[in-house]
Formats: structure tokens, C-alpha cells, sequence
């Protein structure tokens, strides 16, 4: 008997995108339509069970339009005798007051609301999972599933300790290590709490789905939701892509432009409706070429879901400083830029020459 | 410092190599339109400074386009002598230092090449350069507009900022000018974001609301719920009470009618073992009561008759004697019947068969109410067999007490629920969701920062270049007033020395010999005041130049000169090229008086 499931997590469902602006509540209304193709691979690909390892949710109170809209999916799913798992997580924790509890989701979603790890079974398969308490707990900790001839799955929210702590600070967080994975008796670990898409280096594969929609400008590239099926006692993972929105990141250094051109190229190559581009700019340029990043949006803005140019710009290190009122102001304004130590202040002070050069060599 | 040579390949109007020999003192260069004048000067800046390809685009000779080269020789005020190379064709420069008769390459690196330059020439700041070495024809026009008193000042005022037609003064009232509308604008988006934050202190709330009505509702839905599975049980379990009572009630009922036939059953049989009696034709009680009304009637109507007489009364006789008379009549009439015999023999059959007819009648009788009865007692059994069935069923009629109230209960949730259904579903669709809110409040925020920064930087910049012109006109206005005597004292023929400028606002006065008094320098010739702007476009070229003798070049200044004013100004001009090196460019020869004292006279053809 062959088992089928979809795994995914972290669809922070109600999430205001603070980085993009105007368009913040047009990807909030994208990632729900991510979550309806989520619903919808479930039904095409008749699997025996959806399960969502927690951070469905961005607030523990998510407003009725958006309960309502997930009640309705559910549904859809409910209709086909599609079961949904979910492990809470810290975004969306089961506790008094939260969604969880005042509202009444349709008969086929099982909420873990244990603070241990509990079992569901659903025809071959048995679930593992548990509800978010708090942040120190250790989910896996001395954990051991029954033994049978069940697809046994462990539904967690929480990080693993063995990664790189610099790239992923949040990893010290509800750790699960890789003992406790490898102790498990599971035949998958479906893991949640990290947006990018990761499979760790453990015999019982065990994976983060990562978030299906992209959700911040550290998302680079696709997303997907795991397809996981058992067959006989192998597993086999394929990821299924599901974001509409690209998110990219690209530093330019801008220290010889002489003019836009370079900027002006890498965001034609990027164009995209779907693409959400930062492009941040860096290095020295000198004084006597401004960045008019207005003309810059103002051109390219409608040939992406979302552009954003960030001028991190520095002021060149080689500035002339003649006896006139300008050399004395460049003078001035550097003296005054090397002393701040604030690096926000400090920026606006190099603006401010930046600007005083611009306006007396009358380009603005 | 003084220019040499310049050699110029593929540039502007000369294709072909074009050289220019400098001399010290004046240099008297003139030719018709279009010979070129403009290329040398350009030819001379495109040396000193690097033009960028938009900047050196006009000047890519269209007859070679192979090249496109500046080459300037010049001696710095060492003595030592170096060969600027532009190769603007490979975008290269090369500085070359003459060393035992011959240029040996310092470098072709611009990074090396540009601190040269800036040491020897005193900036690498084109715009320093026209404002200082190079005064042009639009710049001496400017003085005869009379009405603008403060072309002089202003002219001070762009040399010390280092710009043409740019004073910190303006540049500073722009600055504070974008900041102030920044500033307004702040305090208007600071508004909005106030009342967007009530708005989202509102949505938050409502929506907590909404969560609450919700729970309620939910909670009223299971509440509804059992309470409606109550009712229905109740229902359900009254419906058998009901029926079990009516069958109770049918069985009572049907009892009594057993009762009751028994009762006739027995009267029945009774009467059957009773001795027949023969039907008498009339009842003797009832005879003996017609027998007495007679006699008291007529003893009434006696009494009547006799109280009367005796009192005298007569109209009772009137009563008394019909009285009588009736007694009598039916006192007679009683005996007469009484008397009438009755025949024996009939008396004897009538009995027999009466007796006969009443024994039959009597055994129907009871026949039937047997039937009646066993039908009754079937009836009872089928009931008490039925009643058997309710045999578990034992309420009594106090556990239905609530049962209204229950139904009231199931009423009143059931109301509740949709109402509470449409609060919620109104609120819903009437408010904003908190995300939303956020998601404006979130945009109006990075505006306001933009804004604030955009303050801030604005601000910054005005304040410092305020803090510059202070320190430099601080700095300078007391060396061009020291440092003018010398040259106002030559170029005005020992008229004017003493110059007086505000540090602050520039403004200019002058000692008038007539009176002297300091006079405002707008109160002189034109003559004069020409004179005065040479002497203070000499002095701040040598302040600016950190008094490197830098060059003075004059691109055709005197062109809408009159006699007496052009008369003035060679005078003016003889004095300062005895200090400087001058480069004169002119459409035309002008006066016999500038080739008297040119040490080098060239024609462009």
C-alpha cells in the first residue's frame, strides 16, 4: 500500500510585508492564493493527508476574513476525505484565545493540542506531532515511535542544532538534534519553522518544506511544498515548486559608475511581473554623479511586482578639497562624517554632502 | 606658472596638428568665427582637466576621426617644465616631465596624473578654473546691467563658492527650502499617521471583538445544540407519558363500564330468581293520595264556609262552598271506582304470560351484557398487553415541568445565534482587517522616514555650507581687501586702493579720493567698476590657486565695449600682464593699443 503525503509549513497566512510597501497587501492575498494550490495539489494528487509543521498563521489571532477563506479550503479538502495535520507553531501557538480554540474548523483537520508528542492514524499512516508551548522545549527529546508497519511521520515545529549558527540565528530555538532524529523510529521527519526549503544530513530523511510563498528578500529563488510518498518502507521526497513571486537580491558596486547605465542594465535584466528585486547599491562613487533613483522606479517600477532600489552608497574617499566655500563645505561635512559614529547619522551626514555638492554643482 | 604650447590633433575644427606657442605677458590671439578660437581654449581645459565622452563628444574633429588629441606644455612657477598628453581617442592622459632636453613620461596612469595636475594648477575643479583664470564675454556683460546692483558681489560670492552662476547664499535658501517643505509635509503625514494608528487600536479591538462573538457563537451553537437534543428527547419521552396516560385512562374507563354491567348483571339475575308479581293497573299509594285531596278540600272549604259565616265574611264563602262542592264531587267519584270489580280468570292468563315475557326478556338482558362485558375484557387485555410495552415508561408529570421553558430556552439561542451571526458578518465587511491597517500604516511610515530624512540630509547640507561661507569669506574678505591695494592701486592709475567687503554679505565699498569716504562700488563708472572686477578677478585667481601666478585667460570680454570703457580696460589690462601671463581671444583686432604692448600677437585664419 503505497502512502502519499504533502508537507509543508511556515505560510505565516495574515503576514504584512513591511519591505514591499503598497504591494505588501497584494502578496499577502498571493500567499493565500499559494495556500488554495496547496489544496488543490492535495486533491490532483489524491494524497492521504495534508500536514502543515506549524506557523500556519503569522498571529495567534488572524482576522475573520482570513479564517473564513481557510475554513473554505479546508473544506474543499474536507469534501475529497483529505485530513489535514497540524503542528502549531511559535507564530500561531495553540493557546487560550488563538484561532485554535474560537474557531471551528472543518471535521478533517486534526490539531496537535498536546504539549507531547501524541499519535494520529490515518489508514497506513501514523502521525507524531505536538503543539507549540514554548521556546526551550526540546520536541524530539527521548522520543521513540511504536513500532509497526505504519508511515510514521514526525510533525514538528522547531530547529536543528547542528547548522550554522551565523547563517541561521534562529537556530537555537526549540532545537531538535540530530540524535534525537536518528533515535526516532520515524521514517520521515516533516519539519517547519525555517522559510527556505532544507534537507538535513540525517539516515531518517528529514526536511524543511520551507514556506511555500516567498516572504522576505532573504527567500532567494523557488518554493516549494514536499510531496512525500511511502512505498513498501522507502520514502520518496519530491519537491513541488508553489511560489508566484520571485524574490532577488543584488548588490552593485558602484565606486567607478560614472553614470546609471550599470544600475540601469542589471534592472532591465531582471525584469519580470512576478520578480521583486532589491537592488542595493554600495561603495564609493564619486560626489559629481548623483542617483536620481526616483527616474530610476519611476521607469521601471510596472515592469516588476515590486522593485526597490537602496542607496548604501559611501562617499568617496579621495574628495577634493579646494579654499573655496565648497571645498570648505566638503571639508567640513567629511570631518563631520569620520567623527559620527552613529551609522544612520552618519549616512544622512554623507547624504547631506552628497546633496550640497549636487545643488551647488546645480545637477539638482 | 605659464603656458607654454598647446598642440591640438583631430580636435574640433583642426583636423590636422595645430600648434600654439604661449609667450609671457600678453597673448593677443583674434580670428573670424569659426577659425578655431573657442577649440583653443577648450583645447587648453581639455588638458588640465579630464573631460568625460559626453564632455568631449562636441569636440571629436568630424574630418579626422582617427584622433582626437590635447597635448600643453607649461612651466609651474619652479621653473620645471611638463607636457600634458590627452589621447582622448584611448580615453589616456600622460604626464611628461622635461629633464635634460627632452620629456621623460612621469606617468599614464590618471590616479598618478591628477595629483600633478591639482599641485601645479591649484585644483582639478573646471568650474574653479572658468570662475577664476577664465573670464568670459557673458561675465563682463552681466557688469553693465546697472539695475542688478549685486553682479560684482555675486561674482565674489561664485569665485569663493567655487561655481559659476552658483552662490552658497542661493544654494543655502534651496536647501532650507526643501527642508521647510519637508518639514510641513512631515507634520502632515505625522497627522494621518495618528489617526491610522487609532484606526488600528479600532481594527485590533474589533477584531479581538469579533474573536469573542465567535467563541460566543460557537459556544451557543453547542449550547443550541444539546439543548435542542434535549428538547427532542423530552419531546419524545412526553409523547409516550402522553400515550401511556391516555391507555391508563381507556383502562379506568373500560373497568367501570365492567363494573357497571356487573351491576346490571346482578340486578338482572336477581330479579330473575324473584317470585313474579302481577302488573297492577294502578298503584295503591297513589290512590290513597287522591282519596285524602278530596276530603281536605272539602274540609278547607267547611272551615272556610264556617270561619265565614261566624265572622260574618261572607265573600269567603265565595272560596269556602265551590271548595266544598269539588270534595264532594271527587269524594264520589273515588268510591264509584273503588267499587268497580275486575274478572279473575283474565287476571290469571295475562300473569303467565307476562311472567313468560319477563323471564326472556330479563335472560336477553343479561345475555347481552355478558357479551358486552367479554368484549370489554378482551378490550382490556388487548390494553393491558400494550400497556405492557410502557412498562419502562415511568414519568410522572413533574419531569416535564421544564419542558416549556427548554422550548422558550431553544427559542431565545436560537435568535441569538443569528443574531450574533450578523454582528459578526456586518462588522466583518464594514471595518478594515488590522492587516490592512498595519499594511497602510507601514507605507505611511517609511514615508515619514523618507521625509525625515530628506529633512535631516537638507538641513545638514544648508547648515554646513553655511558654516563654509562663513569660515571662507571669514578667511578672505580681509586678503582681498589687503591684497586689491597693490592691483587696484595699477589698474585704476593710483585712483582707487582702499576696498572694504562685508564678511558677511559681501557687499563692497571703496575709499573715493574726491570725498574720502568709502563709497558703495555701484556709485562708480562703469569705467571704474570694470576696472574694479579685473583687479578682484586677479586677486581671488591667486587666492584660489593658493597664489600659484596662474594664468589669465579672456575669452573676448570686450566685445560690446565703447571707446572710453575699452580705453580703461587695456590700461587695466597692460598693468596686470606685466604680473601675469594673459591669453587674449578676440573676434576681432580690436585696438592698435593691444598689439603695442602683446609680447605675441597670433592670427587665426
Amino acid at each position: 500500500m503505497v502512502s502519499k503525503i504533502i508537507h509543508t509549513s511556515d505560510l505565516h497566512l495574515g503576514m504584512t510585508f513591511k519591505s514591499l510597501g503598497e504591494k505588501s497587501k497584494l502578496h499577502r492575498s498571493d500567499c493565500e492564493d499559494c495556500f488554495s494550490g496547496i489544496i488543490d495539489l492535495c486533491t490532483n494528487e489524491k494524497v492521504d493527508a495534508l500536514l502543515i509543521a506549524g506557523d500556519f498563521f503569522d498571529v495567534p489571532n488572524p482576522s475573520k476574513s482570513l479564517i473564513k477563506f481557510v475554513n473554505k479550503e479546508f473544506g474543499r479538502l474536507e469534501k475529497n476525505g483529505i485530513p489535514v495535520f497540524i503542528s502549531t507553531g511559535n507564530h500561531d501557538p495553540y493557546k487560550n484565545g488563538s484561532v485554535w480554540l474560537t474557531n471551528k474548523f472543518p471535521q478533517n483537520v486534526v490539531i496537535f493540542d498536546s504539549s507531547e508528542i501524541v499519535s494520529k492514524r490515518i489508514k497506513d499512516i501514523t502521525i507524531y506531532g505536538l503543539a507549540y508551548t514554548d521556546d526551550t522545549k526540546k520536541p524530539l527529546k527521548g522520543f521513540t515511535a511504536e513500532k509497526e508497519d505504519n508511515f510514521k511521520i514526525g510533525l514538528i515545529h522547531g530547529s536543528t542544532i547542528n547548522i550554522n549558527w551565523d547563517e541561521q540565528p534562529e537556530a537555537g530555538y526549540r532545537p531538535i538534534s540530530i540524535e534525537d532524529i536518528e533515535k526516532s523510529g520515524l521514517d520521515y521527519v516533516a519539519l517547519g519553522h525555517f522559510h527556505d526549503f532544507l534537507q538535513l544530513n540525517t539516515i531518517i530523511p528529514c526536511y524543511y518544506s520551507g514556506s511555500p510563498e516567498g516572504l522576505s528578500l532573504k527567500n532567494q529563488g523557488e518554493m516549494f511544498v514536499l510531496l512525500v510518498t511511502y512505498d513498501d518502507g522507502k520514502v520518496k521526497i519530491t519537491k513541488k515548486k508553489t511560489n508566484k513571486r520571485i524574490f532577488k537580491t543584488i548588490e552593485l558596486d558602484c565606486t567607478n559608475y560614472e553614470n546609471d547605465s550599470q544600475i540601469r542594465k542589471v534592472i532591465s535584466q531582471n525584469i519580470g511581473e512576478n520578480n521583486i528585486l532589491r537592488i542595493l547599491l554600495k561603495g564609493c562613487p564619486p560626489l559629481d554623479y548623483s542617483f536620481d533613483i526616483d527616474l530610476l522606479m519611476k521607469e521601471y517600477e510596472s515592469k516588476y511586482f515590486y522593485l526597490k532600489v537602496v542607496d548604501n552608497v559611501h562617499i568617496p574617499e579621495d574628495l577634493r578639497e579646494d579654499e573655496t566655500i565648497r571645498g570648505t563645505f566638503i571639508k567640513l561635512m567629511k570631518e563631520e562624517i569620520s567623527k559620527e559614529e552613529d551609522e544612520y547619522k552618519k549616512k544622512r551626514l554623507e547624504n547631506a554632502l552628497r546633496l550640497g555638492v549636487g545643488y551647488l554643482d546645480k545637477r539638482l | 606658472m605659464q603656458l607654454l604650447n598647446l598642440e591640438l590633433e583631430g580636435f574640433g575644427r583642426f583636423s590636422a596638428t595645430k600648434t600654439i606657442d604661449f609667450k609671457d605677458g600678453l597673448n593677443f590671439i583674434y580670428g573670424m568665427n569659426e577659425s578655431g578660437k573657442s577649440t583653443i581654449l577648450e583645447g587648453i581645459m581639455a588638458s588640465i582637466f579630464k573631460y568625460t565622452p559626453a564632455q568631449i563628444k562636441p569636440f571629436y574633429c568630424w574630418t579626422n576621426c582617427d584622433a582626437c588629441k590635447a597635448i600643453l606644455t607649461y612651466k609651474n612657477d619652479e621653473g620645471e617644465i611638463f607636457r600634458i598628453t590627452s589621447d582622448y581617442k584611448n580615453t589616456r592622459r600622460k604626464l611628461d616631465k622635461f629633464t635634460n632636453d627632452i620629456f621623460v613620461e612621469i606617468s599614464s596612469v590618471e590616479k598618478n596624473v591628477a595629483p600633478y595636475i591639482k599641485q601645479h594648477f591649484g585644483f582639478d575643479d573646471r568650474k574653479v578654473f572658468e570662475n577664476t583664470s577664465f573670464i568670459k564675454q557673458s561675465q563682463m556683460a552681466i557688469l553693465e546691467d546697472t539695475a542688478t546692483k549685486s553682479k560684482i558681489k555675486d561674482m565674489i560670492e561664485e569665485v569663493l563658492t567655487g561655481r559659476s552662476e552658483v552662490t552658497a547664499t542661493k544654494t543655502i535658501a534651496k536647501l532650507r527650502n526643501v527642508a521647510k517643505k519637508a518639514s510641513n509635509d512631515i507634520f502632515e503625514q505625522e497627522r494621518k499617521r495618528g489617526v491610522l494608528e487609532t484606526d488600528l487600536q479600532n481594527a485590533i479591538e474589533i477584531n479581538s471583538r469579533i474573536s469573542t462573538q465567535s467563541t460566543t457563537h460557537e459556544k451557543i451553537s453547542k449550547d443550541l445544540e444539546e439543548k435542542t437534543q434535549l428538547l427532542e428527547k423530552l419531546g419524545k419521552n412526553k409523547e409516550l407519558f402522553d400515550k401511556k396516560e391516555s391507555l391508563l385512562v381507556q383502562k379506568n374507563n373500560m373497568t367501570q363500564q365492567i363494573n357497571t354491567i356487573d351491576g346490571f348483571i346482578t340486578k338482572l339475575k336477581d330479579k330473575q330468581s324473584e317470585p313474579v308479581v302481577i302488573q297492577e293497573r294502578h298503584e295503591p299509594g297513589i290512590v290513597q293520595e287522591r282519596k285524602a285531596l278530596p276530603i281536605i278540600l272539602l274540609l278547607v272549604g267547611i272551615c272556610i264556609s264556617v270561619g265565614s259565616v261566624a265572622l260574618s265574611f261572607l265573600i269567603g264563602l265565595i272560596f269556602g262552598i265551590p271548595l266544598v262542592i269539588y270534595g264532594v264531587y271527587k269524594l264520589i267519584q273515588k268510591k264509584q271506582q273503588l267499587e268497580k270489580p275486575a274478572g279473575p280468570k283474565s287476571i290469571e292468563s295475562q300473569y303467565d304470560v307476562q311472567k313468560k315475557d319477563f323471564i326472556n326478556k330479563i335472560t336477553s338482558e343479561i345475555a347481552q351484557y355478558e357479551e358486552q362485558k367479554r368484549g370489554l375484557i378482551n378490550q382490556l387485555a388487548v390494553l393491558d398487553s400494550r400497556l405492557e410495552d410502557y412498562k419502562l415508561v415511568n414519568f410522572t408529570i413533574d419531569d416535564f415541568n421544564g419542558l416549556e421553558e427548554l422550548k422558550k430556552q431553544v427559542e431565545e439561542l436560537k435568535e441569538q445565534k443569528i443574531e450574533l451571526k450578523t454582528s459578526v458578518s456586518t462588522t466583518t465587511s464594514l471595518v478594515e482587517s488590522p492587516e490592512e491597517v498595519q499594511e497602510k500604516l507601514d507605507a505611511l511610515n517609511e514615508k515619514i522616514e523618507e521625509l525625515q530624512n530628506k529633512f535631516q540630509e537638507h538641513g545638514f547640507a544648508a547648515d554646513f555650507l553655511e558654516l563654509a561661507q562663513t569660515q571662507v569669506q571669514k578667511k578672505f574678505t580681509p586678503i582681498i581687501e589687503k591684497d586689491s591695494k597693490h592691483i587696484l592701486k595699477e589698474v585704476t592709475d593710483n585712483r582707487y586702493e582702499d576696498m572694504r567687503i562685508n564678511e558677511e554679505n559681501l557687499d563692497i565699498s571703496i575709499i573715493a579720493p574726491e570725498i574720502n569716504q568709502y563709497v558703495d562700488v555701484y556709485v562708480l563708472s562703469q569705467g571704474a567698476r570694470d576696472q574694479i572686477y579685473f583687479a578682484l578677478r586677479t586677486v581671488l585667481t591667486n587666492l584660489l590657486c593658493g597664489n600659484l601666478n596662474m594664468p589669465l585667460i579672456l575669452d573676448d570680454p570686450f566685445h560690446n565695449f565703447d571707446e572710453i570703457r575699452l580705453e580703461k580696460t587695456i590700461e587695466a589690462i597692460k598693468n596686470i600682464s606685466r604680473e601675469k601671463q594673459i591669453i587674449l581671444i578676440s573676434h576681432r583686432p580690436y585696438h592698435n593699443e593691444f598689439e603695442k604692448f602683446a609680447t605675441n600677437v597670433i592670427e587665426l585664419k
